[in-house]
């Protein structure tokens, strides 16, 4: 190699003139942080100019330490929407953002149970797009769960798992177990009601795992206690926020390095059967990654980030929080995060060591290999129908199991509990609660007098009607925990009071929602028969403009 | 390539009016700040309020469970089992510590008693004629079952008593105190058992206090007796006395005659039941009360 001659800035000077000497000097340190693009390179790029020979975009691949990863081109028919549905892409870019929310939603985040709530709400109150930032982390991560999942079935759908990439597949499920440990983990940080319960309807898996001495093990392990508690909520933050990362990002580069390695897999019409031509791009195919494809993922994460900024800056989507998480106190109707709920459906079958534990370990077993069990060298969708109606098969089968882990199946529970729970549920907020404080009118309103109502309170008289509704809609007959019971005569009143007064009128009102039959149990608290829920409402709480506790 | 620079453009573009957006309605502006004369109109502004609107809630709900068998529903006191809270803690106690040299906030006073208890009678209470038990202990840091932020919620529904200080409602009743020879109109059975289970109110606006001690369940002692078959008792427990008598004898002057028999029932000497119950009843309340009682057989 030739050394050049080194020029002083001075000699620069009197050669080219000041100016001139600063520009170059620019483009000098540009072409340093572009690995080797001078700024007329980028220009001629956006322009849409054709690349030069010898080709300055390939320079990056060669000299630099972060592009060097990519291929400098794709073949052509892995650049449109199909095969790859940008799922990949997706899922990593909501990885980053994840990672970028995060770690600002850590400056405001302490992981122990006294102040991890109290955090929560400062989060919301006291940080200028805090609830912004909050939401995006958790939309985010909901989509990061869904993407994933998609990814791996189109991978399925293409057959692109076959050789030579079964090594890939494998990664990828590790990175799907990861995402989906990620998102868990980060569920119990709040440490609200919805947190603490669906997470230790979660952990309480771990305590199943045969046999009971290990499963006593790997709880106390997971959670610290016997019980979630300070410990358990650092164990899932340090998870969440230091291991999980590390270890994702360890796979991410395994499993993306694999892909360049292999080629990005064609479309399976465009190969003949038991061929990889991945690698053998023909010159005519080839589309460069600088600038093209690199341009068109800059388009896909901006989409994506759109995607979840306008939903959270329209409040479409809004992250819940509920009250803070109270061990002494279970809510009506835990239920798992969603993408756990097939399993919750499944316990519901039996046995919560092998429904729980057993079998889906032995399903993650078998989809990690089973690139290497399926010896159908096709990728062609017409050769593979049996492998496709499994997936599709398979897909039902986990609809119909998240439904049965939903709280409306197969158990039941007594309808008076159920409209408590419904009009004024413990978590959450529900139509009682949503009537404009003014129209919280004091006095005792009756489904069997909805006249009496008056006409200035329009939301009281809706939300009395719909009570009225849903209470014609009990069955007179049911059978409750193994009893017939006869809810003839039911009725629903709604008891207003006022609680605490300011000078300028109530501040906070008593709303008491008692279901009466013919037939209805003594309240031994009230001292009355019936059954009866009660809540308070304060002027201020504004349920309407706070949708975090919807 | 042009089209591809557009469209970039048009998505930063999306993504930042929607980024400025929000934050334009956070709250962080100056003009949206909370101020004295007005309430901020800031997302993070309306935020604070609802959440310490939700505080009270809970609190309430925390107060009527654990605090209101002896400080009342509404923090008027029950007689010998707990001060009146609301309004005596911002116009008696709050002045009174202040005499004595107290430095703090009210807030810190209140949350510091609900924490920690009153293991020893202050010379206030003594004062008063004392009271049965001692405040107990809340705060799951001296022993209590409430965690911090329960803590927090009861101390925010106690202090929101203070907007109500002479703003309550003033109701207009003339109690029927401690004298027996007042004359009593006509009880009403239905309305007595009404008031006993506290579905209506009495004469001031408040909930009778009867079945925080006494239990309607044969043979269940809560603090004093049950009241399971009280008609029966009372017509021979004192000579000369019908059992109409004897029980409005009971609630107007408890200490007029004790019932030896059993020890937990008198107390230095007292009645365990408080002094003074006439003072939140008309004569009405009293003698549906008793009517009440003479049909528990």
């Amino acid at each position: 190699m030739k050394i050049e001659p080194f020029h002083t800035l001075n000699e620069m000077r009197k050669e080219h003139g000041l100016i001139k000497t600063v520009l170059l000097k620019v483009d000098e340190s540009f072409t340093r942080l572009t690995a080797g693009l001078s700024i007329n390179d980028v220009r001629s790029i956006l322009r849409g100019d054709p690349a030069g020979k010898p080709n300055p975009r390939v320079k990056p691949h060669t000299e630099g330490a972060i592009f060097h990863i990519w291929p400098s081109f794709y073949h052509e028919a892995v650049t449109k929407f199909y095969p790859t549905f940008r799922l990949g892409l997706i899922s990593w870019a909501l990885f980053l953002i994840e990672i970028l929310t995060g770690l600002i939603l850590m400056v405001w985040y302490t992981p122990a149970p006294g102040t991890a709530y109290e955090n929560m709400l400062r989060i919301l109150s006291n940080v200028p797009l805090g609830q912004f930032t909050r939401d995006v982390h958790r939309l985010a991560a909901e989509g990061m769960v869904i993407a994933v999942w998609l990814h791996m079935g189109r991978t399925f759908l293409t057959g692109s798992y076959k050789k030579p990439r079964q090594f890939t597949w494998a990664t990828g499920v590790i990175l799907l177990l990861i995402t989906i440990g990620l998102s868990y983990t980060g569920y119990l940080l709040p440490w609200d009601q919805l947190a603490y319960w669906a997470v230790t309807i979660g952990a309480s898996m771990a305590d199943a795992a045969p046999p009971p001495a290990v499963g006593e093990a790997v709880a106390l392990l997971l959670k610290g206690a016997p019980d979630l508690g300070a410990n358990g909520l650092l164990r899932f933050y340090l998870l969440h926020v230091f291991a999980f990362p590390l270890i994702a990002l360890l796979f991410i580069f395994v499993h993306y390095y694999k892909v360049v390695r292999h080629g990005h897999s064609l479309p399976p019409e465009l190969e003949t059967i038991g061929e990889d031509t991945a690698r053998k791009v023909p010159q005519d195919k080839r589309v460069p990654f600088l600038p093209d494809v690199f341009t068109n993922e800059i388009l896909w994460f901006g989409l994506i980030v759109m995607a979840l900024v306008v939903p959270v800056a329209l409040g479409i989507y809004t992250a819940p929080l509920e009250h803070a998480a109270n061990p002494q106190s279970t809510p009506l109707h835990t239920v798992a995060p969603w993408y756990f709920l097939f399993v919750q459906g499944w316990l519901k079958l039996g046995d919560k060591t092998f429904w729980g534990v057993v079998f889906p370990t032995i399903l993650i077993g078998l989809l990690m290999l089973w690139p290497y069990l399926d010896y159908n060298p096709s990728r062609r969708y017409g050769d593979r129908r049996i492998a496709l109606m499994a997936m599709f098969i398979i897909i039902g089968i986990m609809v119909v199991s998240s439904y049965m882990g939903t709280p409306g199946f197969l158990v039941v529970t007594a309808p008076q509990i159920e409209l408590g729970h419904e009009f004024m549920p413990g978590e959450k907020v529900g139509p009682i609660r949503k009537i404009p404080f003014e129209e919280m009118l004091v006095g005792t309103w009756s489904t069997r007098a909805l006249d009496e109502i008056p006409d200035n309170a329009p939301a009281l008289q809706a939300v009395m009607e719909e009570l009225w509704h849903e209470i014609e809609a009990v069955p007179k007959l049911q059978v409750v925990e193994g009893e017939t019971v006869s809810y003839e005569g039911m009725y629903g009143e709604l008891i207003i009071e006022d609680a605490q007064y300011g000078q300028a009128g109530p501040l906070l009102k008593k709303l008491t929602l008692a279901i009466h039959w013919d037939e209805q149990p003594f309240d031994v608290v009230r001292q009355e028969p019936g059954y009866f829920v009660e809540t308070y409402v304060h002027v201020d709480s504004e349920y309407e403009k706070t949708p975090a506790y919807h | 390539m042009t089209g591809k620079i557009f469209l970039g453009i048009l998505i930063f573009m999306i993504i930042f009016v929607s980024i400025g957006l929000v934050l334009i309605n956070e709250g962080a502006l100056p003009s949206q700040q909370d101020t004295p004369q007005q309430p901020g109109t800031g997302r993070m502004q309306i935020e604070a309020r609802a959440q310490a609107g939700r505080s009270i809630e809970q609190g309430a709900l925390l107060y009527s469970g654990n605090c209101a068998t002896c400080h009342g529903v509404n923090g008027e006191g029950v007689p010998g089992k707990g001060p009146v809270l609301n309004p005596d803690l911002f116009t008696v106690h709050f002045p009174e510590l202040k005499i004595q040299g107290y430095q703090g906030l009210l807030r810190d006073f209140v949350k510091g008693t609900i924490m920690a208890g009153r293991p020893v009678q202050s010379e206030w209470a003594a004062a008063q004629g004392g009271y049965a038990e001692r405040m107990p202990t809340w705060s799951q840091r001296v022993g209590g079952p409430l965690r911090d932020d329960q803590i927090e919620d009861v101390v925010n529904f106690v202090m929101n008593w203070e907007k109500g200080v002479g703003a309550q409602i003033v109701i207009d009743f003339t109690p029927v105190g401690s004298d027996l020879a007042a004359e009593l109109p006509v009880g009403d059975a239905a309305r007595g058992a009404d008031l006993f289970a506290q579905r209506v109110k009495a004469g001031n606006g408040l909930n009778m206090p009867c079945k925080a001690c006494h239990s309607l369940t044969p043979g269940e002692v809560l603090v004093g007796p049950s009241m399971a078959g009280i008609a029966s008792r009372a017509a021979t427990r004192e000579p000369g006395k019908t059992a109409e008598q004897y029980i409005r004898e009971s609630i107007q002057q408890p200490n007029a005659f004790l019932v030896q028999d059993d020890p937990k029932y008198v107390v230095n000497g007292k009645s365990v039941m408080p002094e003074g119950l006439g003072n939140n009843m008309t004569a009405q309340d009293l003698a549906d009360v008793i009517a009440y009682l003479l049909t528990l057989q």
